[in-house]
Formats: structure tokens, C-alpha cells, sequence
């Protein structure tokens, strides 16, 4: 509880009075000062029982079902006083860092009677992706007379998920049915086997067979066309693995990886669930997958996609340019030595007692953990279907589960993509490169290119993209055999 | 402030002045600061304005601080005078001056017992001044006679600040949380 500018003046005054009737001998001051005393005593005693009383129901709504970055959402607040002393102050409704008010208002400066409602309105644009949450209503009390104030926080959290851009959702729904990622034209391989075909035998060649079908070796041989026949035909399964670790959630300059990975995802997603081909969507990190859907077709299967996505940690921002790099350096030091790290201050104690715990059990667990025991578990309900594994990651904090993966799909003749965000690539634009700098990015492109050939040695695919790189680039790429 | 409500603040401060006056020695700048401190607590009031309102006052309780002096309190005729005169007239001001907008009367029973206890405390400490005294001369005797103004102001403010304190400390509640004692 803080004095007021009045309730200081008036117990100064107090003093001083009290001071001057010692002084001069007169005992009228000391009365004045009594009197002073007594109104400050009891609107402190009055202030305390309102403080300690307070009684306030608070209901929030976030009239929107689905909340974007960069767009308004509505809240809708209403505050019932419940006590039966009115509440004097100013009621602000916390609204999460990353939110700006855009119209409306979150506070209001009001005497709450008792019994009566507060109803405040307001639309906020979050500026970022991920979990965010309105912890509750800050309340500048004042107390009836104006001599004491006090910050009283009242507690009522409002949960809201920020997806991604609405116009990356847009391009997801534009894309769907216009881009595929076979290739339909003769004489191609696809890239990326995204069909499951059983072979069954040679017949001759009945107008209307695919080109793709056609056996062109018989053909010299034999001089006619010949058709390859299929026993079983059907969409190979696909999983769309975003790694959600610290390395991608580091924001160094405009887009967070993270961010950049979501859309991507969200947009590939819907172009391989349009070309009916069963989909799903897996969120990790470097401990555990966090949330996933399983593969699906169907009206249903991208709106659960997009849900899942919407569950992807958001971006953390680098208080500046420095520290961005040294925490880079670090996470590259980590990702090197095949050691976890996570730098997240709000979770980060919890992080490291989690990873304390793993790497004490099982030092073999910590190697990825998150992507190959989801992996893993994909691959044995399968039940020996063959798989496609796209993996959208850094390879900084996952290299190690990324490769480790890789080996696996080998093993089990599964297939596998990686879409890797060049680090470097994400970070600011450099205007002055000193020699240091040169030779840093150079030796990062080095060792990106060694991991990309042990990659493709382990039989996955590779394509390496930027922040310019679109979803519809990169289908156009994995059509083409860019991969 | 409802018109009722400013109505019955002015007429409040007007009875106040006029007791004031009628205790005070009556100088032109006594006159002047009742004026001026009444027309502040007054328009203050009616415009909700609580600084103008704290500035009357002041001004207020300085021209009665100064134009009375009461040099004991042992005796019935200043202690009735201080209290009647000076003490009840200045708890009227202070109450107009600091009463939230339009609630003059105390609206919960809480606030009531508050303004009582208020009261019932102003009293105490000036009357610990003749209770002390009738302890002291009890244990000694000698010591009453030399009684002076100073010691009497100083036993009146060593009470107010303890009974200051006592009341406005701070407990902890049954949940953990620092309240003020209720």
C-alpha cells in the first residue's frame, strides 16, 4: 500500500504540526495534528478491509475461434464485483507481451459499485505464433478518501494459440488441388515415392494405360508397347515432422525458422492431403514429440493439421544482435558435440531437469530423442507398409535424431525427405562482412553440405531452403528430382 | 456530487467554520484563511476535486491551529473548548474535504465502525494526557506539579503514534497473504 501525493501532504503536515506544538508550547497544533492522523489511520484501516475483501469474478472471452498473427482478435471482459464495498481504480486486463491494442480499450478507470459489472472490449493483434496467455486484471486501486493506492493483480488466465500468418493459410487452401508433388509426364522418375505398387506382370499395351506404366525397355526388345501391371496400388502414408527444438524457435532477425517451418508444413500438408494422399503432421523437440496426427484423407485431415500446427512452441526473440549469435554458437556447439541444450527461459529450469533426467537413464535416448521415437513407433504401427517421413528441421539441436532416422528409414525401407533450413540464410543481412564472417558462413555451408551427403548416403532425400523458399518452390523442386 | 449531497457538505463546513470562529481570536487573516479554506473544501467537493479540497483544509487547520491556544488540557473548560472547538469542527472538515464524490453518509457498516473508531481514537489520545497525569501523580506526586504544555503535547504524541501504529500494522491472514488487521 503507497501514499498518495494528498495522504503525504497530510501526514507531513501532521508532523509538522505535532513539531510546532512542541515548540511553541501550544497544544491547538497537536489537536490539528490528531485529528490528521486519525483520517489517515482510518483510511488505511479502510483501504486494508477493501484490499483484503476483494471479491471479483472475472469472465473472458476470445470471441474468435481461430486467432492469426497480425490480425485482431476480439476479447470480451466482464468483471462483477461481488463484495459489498464499491472498487475504485483503474482495471487493466493484461494482455500478453507480443499483443498491441488495436481497437477498443483494455482499460478503464472506473468506481465499481457493488454488485455491478465491468464490461470492457477490445480487439489485440498478436505479432507472434505460438501459446499465448492474458494472466489476468491488474487493478490500480485507489481507496475512497485518496490517500493510498495499491497494484492489486486478480488472476484469471485466458489461454490463446496464435497460428501462424492467415495469409500462409490462405496460399495452404490455394495450393490444394493446383500443386502436386509427383510428377505425371513420361519418362520421370518421381523423386520422392509417394505410391505403394505391388508388381504383378506384363500385358500388351491397351490405349489408356498411364505413360508412367509403360514399360519402355520391351519396347526395343520386343517392338510394341508393353504395360506394366500393378497387384496392389495405394497412396504410401506420409508423415510431416516439424522440429520444434530451441535452435529453430530462435528468432535472429525478421522470421523464426519455427514459424517458417509451420507454414511450410501447413501448405505441403495440404497439397499431399489434396492429392489423396493420407497425411499427417508430428510437432518435436529434443525430448519428445509434442503433438501429432496421424495420417488421414479427408475433409477433416488439414483442419487437424492446421489444429496441430497451432501447437507448435512459438519463436523466441534475441534480445539483440550479440547474444543472438552466442546463443547460435552455443546451440551449434551443443548440436555438435550430440548433446542436448535449451536456452528457453520460461521453461528452461523445467527443460533441464527433464533432459537431466534422460541423459542420466539412457545416454543413447538423448540422441533425438523426439523425431526417431516417433519415428519409431510410426514404423511399427505400419506393420511394413512402406512410409514417407518428410522431415522440416534445422539440423542444428536434432541433428543427431535426424540422422539417426535416416538410418532407420534405410533399414526398414522407408522413405525419407529432409527440408533443411539453412541457418545462415535466417539470420540478419549482413551489409559489411569482415573476414571472420566470410569464413564462419563458408565453413557452415561446408558442413551443411557433408551432412546433406551423409544424409543421402542413408538414402533420404535433401533439399535445402531459406526463408524466400515457398511451399509451392519446394513441391515444383521435389517434382522436378530436385532432391 | 449529487446536488443534495453538496448541499449538505457546505452547510456542514459553514457550522464547521462558524465553531471555528466562534474559539478563534478573530483577526482579518483569520477571516481571510476560513473563507478561502472553506470556499476550497467546498468547490472541491462539488467538482470532485479532492486537491483543492485538501488545500481548504490545510489552510483551514492552519488559521485554527493558530488563532487558538490551549496551553493544557487538565482542565475541563480547555479540554471541552479543544475538543468542541477545535477538535470536532476539524473531524466535520476533514470528513467534507475527503469524502469520496456523492457519499457523504458511509454507505457499509465497515466504514461506519471505521468513522467511529476513528472518533473513539482521536478521544483516546487526548485523554491519555489526564489519564497519564492521574497515574503519575499517583506514583509521583511531585512530579504533577511541574507539569509544562511541552510535556503534555509530547504525551499526547507518543500515544498517537502507538496507537498510529498498533492500528495500522500489518498481520498475516490464515492464507499467508499480508493484510492489515481488520
Amino acid at each position: 500500500m503507497r501514499s498518495t501525493t494528498i495522504g503525504t501532504a497530510l501526514l507531513s503536515v501532521s508532523i509538522v504540526f505535532a513539531f510546532i506544538g512542541v515548540l511553541y508550547s501550544n497544544i491547538s497544533y497537536a489537536v490539528v495534528s490528531i485529528v490528521f492522523v486519525s483520517c489517515y489511520v482510518f483510511a488505511h484501516r479502510e483501504f486494508s478491509y477493501e484490499l483484503a475483501s476483494t471479491d471479483l469474478q472475472i469472465e473472458r472471452q476470445i470471441l474468435d475461434d481461430m486467432v492469426f498473427a497480425n490480425e485482431p482478435v476480439a476479447v470480451a471482459v466482464e468483471v462483477l464485483n461481488r463484495h459489498s464495498t464499491t472498487i475504485r481504480g483503474t482495471f487493466i486486463d493484461q494482455i500478453p507481451e507480443d499483443c498491441t491494442v488495436a481497437a477498443g480499450s483494455n482499460r478503464a478507470t472506473i468506481a465499481l459499485p457493488p454488485r455491478s459489472i465491468l464490461k470492457l472490449s477490445y480487439t489485440m493483434v498478436p505479432s507472434k505464433r505460438g501459446p499465448h496467455s492474458i494472466k489476468g486484471m491488474t487493478i490500480e486501486r485507489t481507496d475512497a478518501y485518496g490517500l493510498f493506492t495499491e497494484h492489486q493483480v486478480i488472476e484469471q488466465k485466458s489461454d490463446l494459440t496464435v497460428h501462424t500468418q492467415k495469409a500462409s493459410l490462405d496460399t495452404a487452401k490455394k495450393m490444394a488441388g493446383r500443386e502436386h508433388l509427383e510428377f505425371s509426364g513420361m519418362g520421370r522418375n518421381p523423386a520422392v515415392v509417394l505410391r505403394e505398387l505391388e508388381f504383378d506382370g506384363i500385358r500388351d499395351y491397351v490405349p489408356g494405360d498411364r505413360p508412367r506404366d509403360i514399360h519402355w525397355k520391351m519396347l526395343s526388345k520386343l517392338g510394341k508397347l508393353m504395360t506394366k501391371t500393378y497387384r496392389k496400388e495405394g497412396a504410401v502414408q506420409t508423415m510431416v515432422f516439424v522440429d520444434c527444438s530451441s535452435s529453430m524457435r530462435l528468432k535472429t532477425h525478421r522470421i523464426a525458422k519455427v514459424d517458417h517451418a509451420v507454414d511450410l508444413s501447413m501448405q505441403l500438408s495440404n497439397v499431399l492431403i489434396s492429392s489423396y494422399h493420407p497425411t499427417g503432421v508430428a510437432v518435436f523437440d529434443e525430448v519428445r514429440v509434442i503433438d501429432k496426427v496421424a495420417p488421414g484423407l479427408g475433409r477433416r485431415q488439414f483442419e487437424k493439421v492446421v489444429k496441430i500446427l497451432r501447437s507448435a512452441p512459438g519463436a523466441m526473440d534475441v534480445a539483440d544482435r550479440r547474444s543472438g549469435t552466442e546463443e547460435l554458437k552455443d546451440t551449434r556447439a551443443v548440436a555438435s558435440a550430440g548433446a542436448i541444450s535449451a536456452s528457453d527461459s520460461g521453461k528452461g529450469e523445467e527443460f533441464l531437469t527433464t533432459l537431466q533426467g534422460l541423459s542420466a537413464s539412457k545416454a543413447r535416448s538423448r540422441l533425438g530423442y523426439g523425431l526417431d521415437g516417433g519415428i519409431k513407433e510410426l514404423i511399427a504401427a505400419g506393420r511394413g507398409k512402406e512410409q514417407l517421413f518428410i522431415v522440416v528441421t534445422d539440423l542444428m539441436s536434432s541433428r543427431n535424431a535426424v540422422l539417426l532416422s535416416a538410418k532407420l528409414c534405410k533399414a526398414t525401407n522407408n522413405r525419407m525427405l529432409v527440408v533443411g533450413m539453412f541457418d545462415d540464410w535466417y539470420g540478419p543481412d549482413l551489409q559489411e562482412l569482415d573476414t571472420g564472417t566470410i569464413e564462419r558462413m563458408y565453413g557452415d555451408l561446408g558442413d551443411s553440405i557433408k551432412l546433406e551427403g551423409s544424409i543421402r548416403g542413408m538414402g533420404a532425400s535433401f533439399i535445402r531452403v531459406g526463408p524466400a523458399d515457398t511451399a509451392a518452390g519446394i513441391a515444383r523442386a521435389i517434382r522436378r528430382g530436385r532432391t | 456530487m449529487s446536488e443534495r449531497s453538496w448541499i449538505l457538505a457546505t452547510t456542514l463546513v459553514i457550522i464547521a467554520i462558524v465553531d471555528l470562529a466562534l474559539f478563534s481570536t478573530i483577526t482579518i487573516l483569520t477571516v481571510l484563511a476560513y473563507v478561502i479554506g472553506a470556499l476550497g473544501i467546498a468547490l472541491g467537493s462539488r467538482y470532485s476535486y479532492r486537491n483543492a479540497s485538501v488545500l481548504g483544509l490545510l489552510i483551514t487547520g492552519t488559521a485554527a491551529a493558530a488563532s487558538m491556544n490551549f496551553t493544557t488540557v487538565l482542565d475541563m473548560g480547555p479540554l471541552l473548548a479543544a475538543i468542541s472547538g477545535l477538535m470536532i469542527p476539524m473531524f466535520v472538515l476533514a470528513w467534507a474535504a475527503l469524502a469520496p464524490s456523492g457519499d457523504m453518509i458511509p454507505s457499509t457498516p465497515h466504514a461506519r465502525r471505521g468513522i467511529t473508531l476513528s472518533v473513539v481514537f482521536a478521544g483516546v489520545v487526548i485523554a491519555s494526557e489526564p489519564v497519564a497525569t492521574f497515574f503519575l501523580s499517583l506514583l509521583l506526586p511531585s512530579l504533577t506539579t511541574r507539569f509544562t504544555t511541552v510535556s503534555e503535547v509530547a504525551i499526547m504524541l507518543v500515544v498517537l503514534t502507538a496507537s498510529g501504529i498498533f492500528l495500522t500494522r500489518a498481520r498475516k491472514a490464515p492464507g499467508g497473504r499480508e493484510t492489515a488487521e481488520q
